[in-house]
C-alpha cells in the first residue's frame, strides 16, 4: 500500500467510528427535550427518568465525539494538507461555526443538568433543553455543508493553483447543500432513534418493565420519522445527482451505457471487466423516471466519462445495501407503529433489536457511497486525493499505529458496554412509578 | 472589519491557552486521580471524578477551535506545519484517545486489573503534553529545513532540543501543579479538610518545577529568538513574576488566587512567545502575512467570531454561575460542615 491507501484508508477508519458517536450528539438533545416534555404533560416520572437517564449517556456521547472529532481535524491538516489549504481559504465559516454551536451545544447541556432546581415551574426547565435541541443538529448540519462544497465546489477561483476571488458564502451554499443536509440529518435521527430502540427493546426482553415500553415508543417512533425523512431526502439526493455528479449517479446504479429509458437495477454486483452488473433484477425505465421524472428520459452512463475518473464500481453494492438497509427500518417502524399488539412480543423486540445494528449500517453504505461515489476528487473537478495527500513518508507507520489504537478502543468500547449493561439497574423513581400504575392499573 | 495576521496570530494564541491550560486542569486531575487511587484516598479521587468531568466534556473543542482558527486564518501554513506535524501529532492524539476511552469506561475495570483505567487514566494525560509541546520549538524553527511538499523535520531534533526538553517539563509540572490547585479549589467549600491539606501540599512543589523549568526554557528560547532589546521582556519579567506568585499562594494554600496566578503567568508567557516571534509563523520559514488566508475569509472570519463570542461567553457565565451555586449548595447540605 502506499502513502495515498494509507492515507485514505486512516481517514475512512477514523470518521467511520467518528459519525457512530456524532449522530448521538445530534439527535439525543431532541429525545432528551421531548421526554422531558411528556413528563411535564403526562405526569410521567418515567418519561422524566428517561430524560435524566439520557442526558448522561449523551454527556459521554459527546465527549468521545469531540474526543474522535479532535483525531478528525486533526488528521484533515496532516493528512490531507493541501485539501486543508483550499478549505481554510474558501470553506472554513462552516468549521468555526460549527465548534461555536459545540460550545453551546455542551453549554446548554450543563445548564440544563445544573437546572433541575433552580426554575418554579417545570417548563422553564424545559426551555432550556432547547437551545441543546438546536445546537447540536446545526453541527451536523454544518459539517455537511462542507461535504455538499467538497461535492459541487464553488465561490472561488483558482489561478495557479492558487486559491482567488474566494466568496466564503458563496461558497458555504453551494447548490444542493439542502438536499444533502436534510438526508444527512434525517439518517442521523434514523440511526439514533433504532440505535436507543434496540438497547431498549434488549432491555425490555431480559426484564420487562413500562419504563422500556416508553422508551422503545419515543426512539422507534423518532426512527420511524427519520426513515420517512430519509426516503424523501434520498431521493431528492438522485435528481440532484442526475443533474450534478452524473457519473457518481451511474456508478451507483451501475449503468454503463448512456440510454433512453434506463432501467433501475436492483441487486446483483458490478462485473468492469464485462460491463455489466452480474445477478441485477432490472426494472426498464425506472431510472429515467426516479432521476428526471419521467421513464424515457436519458440517462448518462458510465461511457460518457473517461474511465479514469471512474469511481471505485463497488458502490453499487453499498448502495443497494443502504436502500435495502433503509426500506427496511421504515416497515419495521410502520409496523410498530400501526400494530400495536405486536409490541410485547418477544420475537417482535428481538426484531428491532436488530434494527439497531441495521441502521448504523444503512448509514455507513450511505456515507460510503457519498464518499468512495467522489473518488478520485477529493473536491470534485477541482482537487484529486493524490493531489490532496501529506507528502510525509511516515504517515503508513503514523496510519498502523493510529488504526491499531482505534481497533482497541473499539473494542474496549464494546466490552464497557456490554459490562455496564448487564450492570444497569432501572431507575429509582421509575420503579417507584412503576409499582404505583400497576396499583393504579 | 478583519483582524490583521498579527491580529489573528495573537488571537490564536489566546485559544491555545484556554486548550493548554484546560487540558493542564483535565490531564492533572486525572493523574490525581491516580495517586488517589493507588493510595486508597477516596475523598481526593471523588472530588477528581466530580470536578474533573465537566473540564473533560469541553476540553477537546478548545483544541478543535485551535485547528479550525489556524487553518482558516493561516491555511498557507497548513501543507507545512501539517507535514511536519504528522509524528507529534499522532503521538499525542493516540495519547488523548486512550485517556478519553479509560475516562469513559473509568468505573468498569475488570477484576483481573482492577486498576487498569486509573492508570491508563493517568498515565496518559500526563504523557499526551510531550509531542504537542514540539509545536513551540517547530515554530521556532527547530529542526525545520524545506522538504518536498512542504516542511521536513528532524524529529530527533525536534524531539530532544533544550527547548523541547524544559516545556515537557513544565508541562507535566503544570498538569500536576494546576489540576492539584483547581480540586483543592472545590475541596475546601465542599468540606474536606484532609484532601485540601493534600492537594495544596502536592501542587506547591509541582508549581515551583513549572517556574524554574520555564526560566530555564527562556535560555534556549532567547538564542532562538532574540527579543531582549525589545519590550517584550517585560511580558516574560510578568510570566515569571505570576508563576513564583502562584508557587507563594500555592504554599500559603489559598488554591483560587494560587490558580489564577499560575493561568495569568501562562497566558504572559505564552503571549510574550509570539510577541516575540512575530512576523514569523515558522521562524527563518514562513511568515504570517504569506500564509494568510483570502482578505473575503478573513473578514468573514472576524465577523463569525465575533457573534460567536457575544453568544457564547455570557452562556458560559451563567453555566458557571449555576455550577458555582451547585456546588454551594452542595457545601451547606453537607452535614458536618465547618464554616470557612
Amino acid at each position: 500500500m502506499d502513502v495515498l491507501a494509507w492515507g485514505r484508508l486512516l481517514t475512512a477508519v477514523t470518521l467511520a467510528v467518528h459519525i457512530v458517536f456524532a449522530v448521538f450528539g445530534v439527535a439525543m438533545p431532541l429525545l432528551i427535550s421531548a421526554a422531558e416534555l411528556l413528563a411535564i404533560r403526562r405526569r410521567d416520572p418515567f418519561y422524566r427518568a428517561l430524560a435524566r437517564r439520557w442526558a448522561h449517556g449523551f454527556l459521554v456521547a459527546f465527549a468521545v465525539g469531540a474526543a474522535t472529532g479532535t483525531i478528525v481535524a486533526a488528521e484533515l491538516s496532516v493528512v490531507w494538507p493541501r485539501f486543508m489549504q483550499v478549505v481554510g481559504n474558501v470553506i472554513a465559516l462552516p468549521f468555526l461555526i460549527e465548534v461555536i454551536a459545540f460550545f453551546l451545544e455542551a453549554i446548554f447541556l450543563g445548564v440544563w443538568l445544573y437546572g433541575w432546581e433552580r426554575f418554579r415551574s417545570p417548563w422553564g426547565h424545559w426551555l432550556t433543553s432547547l437551545p441543546m435541541v438546536v445546537s447540536g443538529p446545526a453541527s451536523a448540519l454544518l459539517i455537511t455543508i462542507v461535504n455538499a462544497f467538497m461535492n459541487a465546489p464553488g465561490g472561488f477561483r483558482l489561478a495557479g493553483g492558487r486559491v482567488v476571488a474566494a466568496q466564503p458564502w458563496t461558497a458555504m451554499f453551494s447548490p444542493g447543500w439542502g438536499i444533502e443536509v436534510g438526508h444527512v440529518l434525517a439518517s442521523a435521527f434514523t440511526a439514533a432513534g433504532f440505535g436507543l430502540a434496540a438497547w431498549a427493546a434488549l432491555s425490555h426482553l431480559r426484564t420487562p418493565h413500562p419504563y422500556f415500553r416508553r422508551q422503545i415508543g419515543l426512539t422507534a417512533g423518532v426512527g420511524l420519522v427519520g426513515a420517512v425523512a430519509s426516503v424523501i431526502t434520498g431521493d431528492l439526493s438522485g435528481k440532484f445527482l442526475a443533474h450534478v455528479q452524473p457519473l457518481k449517479l451511474a456508478a451507483m446504479e451501475g449503468l454503463f451505457r448512456t440510454q433512453a429509458a434506463a432501467p433501475l437495477t436492483v441487486g446483483g454486483y458490478v462485473d468492469a471487466a464485462h460491463r455489466a452488473v452480474v445477478g441485477g433484477i432490472q426494472l426498464p425505465g425506472l431510472l429515467s423516471w426516479l432521476a428526471y421524472g419521467s421513464s424515457a428520459h436519458p440517462v448518462r452512463g458510465l461511457d460518457a466519462f473517461p474511465p479514469r475518473l471512474w469511481p471505485p464500481l463497488a458502490i453499487h453494492v453499498f448502495f443497494d445495501l443502504m436502500v435495502a438497509f433503509g426500506g427496511l427500518l421504515l416497515v419495521v417502524g410502520a409496523v410498530y407503529a400501526l400494530v400495536p399488539s405486536l409490541r410485547e412480543r418477544r420475537w417482535f423486540l428481538a426484531l428491532l433489536v436488530a434494527m439497531g445494528p441495521v441502521a448504523f449500517l444503512a448509514m455507513e453504505f450511505g456515507w460510503m457511497v457519498d464518499e468512495l461515489g467522489r473518488q478520485p476528487y477529493i473536491v470534485y473537478g477541482v482537487m484529486t486525493v493524490g493531489q490532496a495527500i501529506t507528502a510525509n513518508p511516515d504517515l503508513p507507520a503514523v496510519a498502523v499505529l493510529v488504526l491499531a489504537l482505534l481497533a482497541a478502543a473499539g473494542a474496549g468500547v464494546v466490552w464497557g458496554l456490554m459490562r455496564i449493561f448487564r450492570s444497569v439497574a432501572l431507575p429509582e423513581d421509575g420503579a417507584a412509578a412503576g409499582s404505583e400504575e400497576a396499583m393504579a392499573g | 472589519m478583519s483582524l490583521t495576521p498579527s491580529a489573528a496570530f495573537l488571537l490564536l494564541v489566546f485559544v491555545l491557552f484556554l486548550y493548554a491550560m484546560a487540558a493542564a486542569i483535565d490531564f492533572g486531575s486525572g493523574a490525581v486521580w491516580l495517586w488517589a487511587e493507588l493510595r486508597g484516598r477516596t475523598d481526593v479521587a471523588a472530588l477528581a471524578m466530580r470536578y474533573a468531568s465537566p473540564v473533560w466534556e469541553v476540553v477537546n473543542v478548545f483544541f478543535i477551535l485551535f485547528a479550525v482558527g489556524m487553518v482558516g486564518f493561516f491555511p498557507g501554513a497548513v501543507p507545512a506545519v501539517g507535514t511536519a506535524m504528522l509524528v507529534p501529532g499522532a503521538l499525542g492524539l493516540g495519547a488523548i484517545a486512550v485517556r478519553s476511552l479509560a475516562f469513559v469506561l473509568r468505573g468498569a475495570s475488570p477484576p483481573w486489573a482492577p486498576r487498569l483505567f486509573p492508570w491508563l487514566v493517568g498515565i496518559s494525560g500526563l504523557v499526551a503534553p510531550l509531542p504537542f509541546v514540539t509545536l513551540f520549538a517547530l515554530l521556532e524553527g527547530v529542526g525545520v529545513r524545506p522538504g518536498s511538499g512542504g516542511l521536513a523535520v528532524d524529529l530527533a531534533a525536534l524531539f530532544l532540543h533544550p527547548l523541547t526538553l524544559f516545556f515537557m517539563l513544565t508541562a507535566v509540572a503544570a498538569e500536576i501543579g494546576m489540576g492539584a490547585l483547581f480540586l483543592a479549589f472545590y475541596a475546601r467549600p465542599a468540606r474536606e479538610p484532609w484532601a485540601f491539606d493534600t492537594l495544596t501540599r502536592a501542587a506547591t512543589p509541582a508549581l515551583a518545577v513549572m517556574a524554574l523549568s520555564l526560566l530555564a526554557a527562556l535560555i534556549p528560547l532567547h538564542a532562538l529568538s532574540p527579543w531582549a532589546g525589545s519590550g517584550v521582556w517585560l511580558l516574560f519579567a510578568l510570566a515569571a513574576a505570576a508563576q513564583v506568585a502562584a508557587v507563594a499562594l500555592a504554599h500559603a494554600r489559598r488554591p483560587g488566587p494560587g490558580l489564577l496566578a499560575a493561568l495569568a503567568g501562562g497566558l504572559a508567557g505564552l503571549v510574550a512567545m509570539a510577541w516575540a516571534q512575530l512576523p514569523w509563523l515558522v521562524r527563518g520559514h514562513l511568515t504570517l502575512a504569506a500564509t494568510f488566508t483570502d482578505p473575503a475569509m478573513a473578514g468573514a472570519l472576524t465577523a463569525v467570531l465575533g457573534v460567536g463570542v457575544v453568544i457564547v461567553v455570557p452562556s458560559a457565565v451563567y453555566l458557571s454561575v449555576l455550577v458555582l451555586a451547585d456546588a454551594r449548595r452542595a457545601a451547606r447540605a453537607a452535614p458536618g460542615d465547618r464554616a470557612a
